[in-house]
């Protein structure tokens, strides 16, 4: 087993700080959907 | 499988940024500011919103006050380098490339504009864009190195988040924003120069025409005063809009009496009293003003939340 660079471990870091701020936006979206098609159920043009 | 190798090798004298150097580009302070001042502006305003639509607008807000902080950060980079507040910034340092900071700085400017005309309504994105552009550009680009006034109209930039933030959830501006914009507009300037005081030789050093550098100490300690006493009524008067109530009223006078004493004392004083105590009294306003800020906003979140468990009650509304 190699050890890894410190600089792998700083994009390991930055890699996933990306990834959970991807995956909240894409949360985010995906809950304002849904809300706002309750809030205009059955006007899709509201 | 690819050998990354020499890549190391050729990057082991270069910065690598971590994840925590782009959120620093994100300016987090100002940010956090931001962040409540647009909460106490959507909690006040008048508006049936759902909490998640009212949460993605506030991100959106959040997000596009981060972007503009990028795009200060990446045009000021060689004034940064040179002033002692700022010269630890992620691009000065060289731990973020320039080219990065601007990119990041247009790609989130775009995406939060984008997003919150989605979430909310095309006002409030046009008033997010319009805030990012007087903020990077007519602020950054223009005012600061141009100006002693360049805080005085630049603080029209962080005034503008409870605006927006009210657009969001109501779809339109009324009186009662504009007097928040007013009572952030009319706190920037006794906030920024109670800091350039004592700053003043990191702004002369890398020619900011700040109003020390320009006017001299004596000038801007009037000054100071002149605003916070512009600033005393204009404070007070959200007390008596639909977003005010008994908490405002009684937290913005009680902290706008403590903020006009305390820029009196600064006015009181002169250079060689200042420097006998190492800017304490200037020091202390500037602390004291962000606190002040947060009271202030915070007291709209309290009224809205005697509403909410007393119900509506009677109350002067005069603006």
């Amino acid at each position: 087993m190699r050890k890894d660079h410190e600089l792998h471990t700083r994009r390991r870091g930055r890699n996933l700080g990306v990834l959970a701020v991807l995956v909240a936006f894409v949360v985010l979206l995906f809950w304002v959907t849904i809300v706002k098609m309750g809030s205009h159920a059955g006007n899709p043009w509201g | 499988m690819t050998d990354i190798t020499p890549d190391l090798a050729a990057r082991a004298g270069a910065a690598e940024p971590g994840f925590g150097d782009y959120v620093r580009l994100l300016k987090p302070r100002v940010m956090s500011l931001v962040i409540f001042t647009a909460l106490a502006g959507m909690v006040a305003a008048p508006s049936g919103v759902h909490p998640v639509e009212a949460l993605a607008a506030l991100v959106c807000i959040a997000v596009g006050a981060g972007a503009s902080g990028a795009l200060n950060m990446w045009y000021d980079a060689d004034i940064d380098a040179e002033m002692a507040r700022t010269k630890g910034r992620p691009v000065p340092t060289g731990q973020v490339e320039p080219g990065e900071a601007l990119g990041l700085g247009l790609g989130l400017s775009l995406i939060s504009v984008a997003m919150l005309g989605v979430f909310a309504n095309p006002l409030a994105a046009g008033l997010l864009a319009f805030t990012i552009f007087f903020y990077a550009v007519v602020y950054t680009m223009w005012l600061k190195r141009a100006t002693p006034q360049n805080i005085v109209i630049g603080g029209a930039a962080g005034a503008f988040p409870p605006v927006i933030a009210w657009a969001a959830v109501t779809g339109e501006v009324t009186l009662a924003p504009v007097l928040l914009f007013l009572v952030i507009f009319l706190w920037t300037p006794p906030h920024f120069w109670a800091l350039a005081l004592w700053r003043r030789a990191d702004y002369a050093k890398v020619s900011v025409p700040m109003l020390p550098v320009v006017a001299g100490d004596a000038e801007t300690r009037r000054q100071i005063w002149r605003y916070s006493l512009m600033l005393a009524p204009v404070a007070v008067a959200p007390a008596f809009t639909v977003a005010g109530g008994p908490v405002y009223l009684a937290v913005s006078v009680l902290a706008t009496a403590d903020f006009l004493r305390r820029a009196w004392t600064v006015r009181c004083r002169d250079e060689r009293a200042a420097e006998a105590d190492r800017f304490g009294a200037e020091k202390k306003l500037f602390g004291v003003s962000i606190v002040y800020l947060f009271a202030v906003f915070g007291a709209l979140i309290g009224d809205a939340a005697l509403r909410a468990a007393l119900g509506p009650f009677d109350w002067p509304v005069w603006f």
